[in-house]
């Protein structure tokens, strides 16, 4: 199994008579993970869901492996692409064990109970994820921090190509956000992965994403390398602050520094 | 549990036979097997042929409603559904009236109608009720149970409209709009066994497809299920099995309701061990119920649906102010 290419080719997409998304494109090389970056209401969360095949788009289409995500049934969908949302609903009255093996769903038949290897994936997504000993907690239990893993276990066992991941390690601590990158990075070591994730923390964008576009008001301003897609100007144009970019002392990354910028008014 | 409530069923009445006496009755009457009897043959005839079948009608009944109402409960991930409340029942009972009633046949070619109009009116009950309270991604709870009722009421207006304007004597189908098994026999059972049967093996498969729909619709499509084709076949299941219940019951209200939540305290939520499980509830308490209707006021019977409705509706009241209090 190799890893797949996500493209994206001219998605406009329209929710209430809005335009949302106007025109966009981007190629998300196979196994590499591409960061989406830009203020609240720039379109990451709904270029995701289009990736993901959850909404039609008016214009355009998204390839995954070189097929339309909206020609695929949802179960063959579900075994190339899985998706962790921004803040993923949890299902009171279910451990943490069973919400993880709900990622092997597309995997099973109506009437098929998971298996040994079903168990396996999800013990493996656990393993990676630090969630083996909460396995047997309510989820409603689990911190935030917590639950987090554990839908990210949830995506891992489904063991499909792709992994959308909107804004992954927000609300969380630092050590969790760093341990949460690592353990995509140390997957991607292990099986062929290509990773989407939209990012808030431009910094941790920088340091982990191979590839970055920022976006604002519903299209990709730029898009490329970080020390190419972070500069000063473009952090102006899309957040509208002034930025300061510096180059990480130790290992080359770069470390934005919000400075001067407008007051909520 | 089911077994002990069966054979408590058989036993009490105006006649009292012994349990033991009861159950080699029954066991006499399976196939291929003969027993030496000499009990009077009154009691083979008061077992047999009254009280059995009875008691077999509500426990298919009680099962049917606990499964539709678990499913219901799962499908539109709210914890008040029941097939009573959401206006199911009350559809079926107006489409079973009309052909009670009207000079609709209500047999054709050997196949009983009362079932098909049950469901019909069902059907068209349950998608009113959802389609006004369908929101952009998802169900609104409460405003479910408000259509609920109301298309419950309106139903029930048509229903007793089309009675008093049948016949001066309405009696015995006011008897049935209260839900109950007076003069039940096997001929009913026979009715509805088919349907419960294909509803029960449906809902029951789609255990897991539940739990995964129990996250969100959005979700669950990502995780593979087929959403829409989903929730098409469980409501036409839970709605069949809830029809061709009310087309030989009536209405009865809050079995599947309190069925699937006793499960819930007590199981958990994983809807593959919960819908068997609440379909054996159901029957155990709706036999137990019709023991009560049968016996508290003898010689005469008290509907079931009033005894189901006297405990079920304090138990509806306890899940709202815990609902409450969690949110």
């Amino acid at each position: 199994m190799t890893a797949l290419q996500v493209e994206v080719q001219g998605v406009s997409v329209v929710v209430g008579g809005v335009r949302v998304l106007g025109d966009v494109s981007l190629t998300a090389a196979p196994g590499r993970i591409f960061g989406l970056v830009g203020p609240n209401g720039a379109g990451k969360t709904t270029l995701l869901r289009a990736i993901a095949g959850s909404l039609t788009p008016a214009r355009g289409r998204v390839l995954v492996g070189g097929v339309d995500v909206r020609d695929m049934g949802n179960r063959q969908r579900a075994l190339m692409i899985a998706s962790v949302a921004q803040t993923p609903v949890v299902p009171e009255g279910f451990t943490a064990g069973e919400v993880v093996l709900m990622g092997r769903n597309p995997h099973l038949g109506l009437l098929q109970w998971e298996g040994r290897r079903d168990f396996d994936s999800a013990l493996e997504a656990m393993e990676l994820t630090n969630t083996r000993h909460l396995a047997g907690r309510p989820i409603e239990s689990l911190s935030g921090g917590e639950r987090q893993r554990i839908f990210i276990a949830r995506a891992l066992a489904q063991r499909s190509s792709v992994l959308l991941l909107d804004e992954p390690t927000t609300h969380l601590d630092i050590g969790v956000q760093v341990a949460v990158m690592n353990t995509l990075l140390e997957v991607m070591r292990e099986r062929p992965l290509t990773v989407v994730a939209a990012m808030h923390d431009l910094t941790l964008a920088a340091q982990y994403c191979d590839e970055l576009a920022i976006m604002s008001a519903g299209s990709i301003r730029a898009a490329g390398a970080a020390s190419a897609v972070l500069t000063r100007d473009s952090i102006r144009d899309s957040f509208g602050v002034e930025a300061v970019v510096l180059e990480h002392p130790g290992r080359g990354g770069l470390i934005v520094v919000p400075g001067s910028g407008p007051r909520l008014r | 549990m089911l077994a002990l409530a069966a054979l408590l069923a058989v036993a009490t009445g105006a006649v009292q036979v012994p349990p033991a006496a009861a159950a080699t009755i029954v066991v006499n009457h399976l196939p291929f097997v003969d027993l030496h009897l000499t009990y009077p043959e009154t009691w083979d005839t008061i077992v047999w042929q009254l009280r059995l079948p009875r008691i077999v009608l509500a426990a298919l009944v009680g099962a049917a409603l606990a499964l539709s109402g678990g499913t219901y409960q799962g499908l539109f991930r709210n914890p008040l559904a029941d097939p009573y409340l959401i206006g199911v029942a009350g559809g079926a009972g107006l489409g079973a009236t009309i052909v009670l009633i009207t000079s609709v046949p209500s047999n054709l070619g050997g196949v009983s109608l009362l079932p098909i109009a049950a469901f019909a009116g069902a059907t068209l009950a349950v998608t009113a009720a959802y389609l006004v309270s369908k929101r952009a991604g998802g169900i609104s709870l409460t405003t479910l149970i408000l259509a609920g009722v109301a298309i419950s009421s309106l139903a029930g207006g048509f229903t007793g409209l089309l009675m008093i304007r049948a016949s001066p004597d309405v009696r015995p189908l006011l008897g049935w709009l209260f839900g109950g098994f007076v003069g039940a026999g096997w001929d009913e059972v026979r009715v509805v066994i088919p349907y419960l049967l294909v509803g029960a093996a449906g809902m029951i498969a789609h255990g897991r497809v539940l739990n995964v729909m129990q996250i969100d619709e959005d979700e669950a499509r990502q995780l593979g299920v087929n959403v829409e084709r989903t929730k098409v076949v469980l409501i036409v299941l839970a709605t069949l099995t809830t029809a061709a219940a009310v087309s030989v019951s009536g209405l009865i209200g809050f079995v599947g309701l309190i069925a699937p939540h006793a499960v819930r305290l007590v199981w958990g939520r994983d809807y593959r061990v919960l819908l068997p499980l609440a379909a054996l509830a159901g029957a155990t308490f709706l036999i137990l119920a019709d023991l009560v209707a049968r016996t508290a006021a003898a010689p005469s019977e008290l509907p079931v649906g009033l005894i189901t409705a006297m405990c079920g509706a304090p138990f509806f009241i306890y899940l709202l102010m815990r609902r409450r209090a969690i949110s």
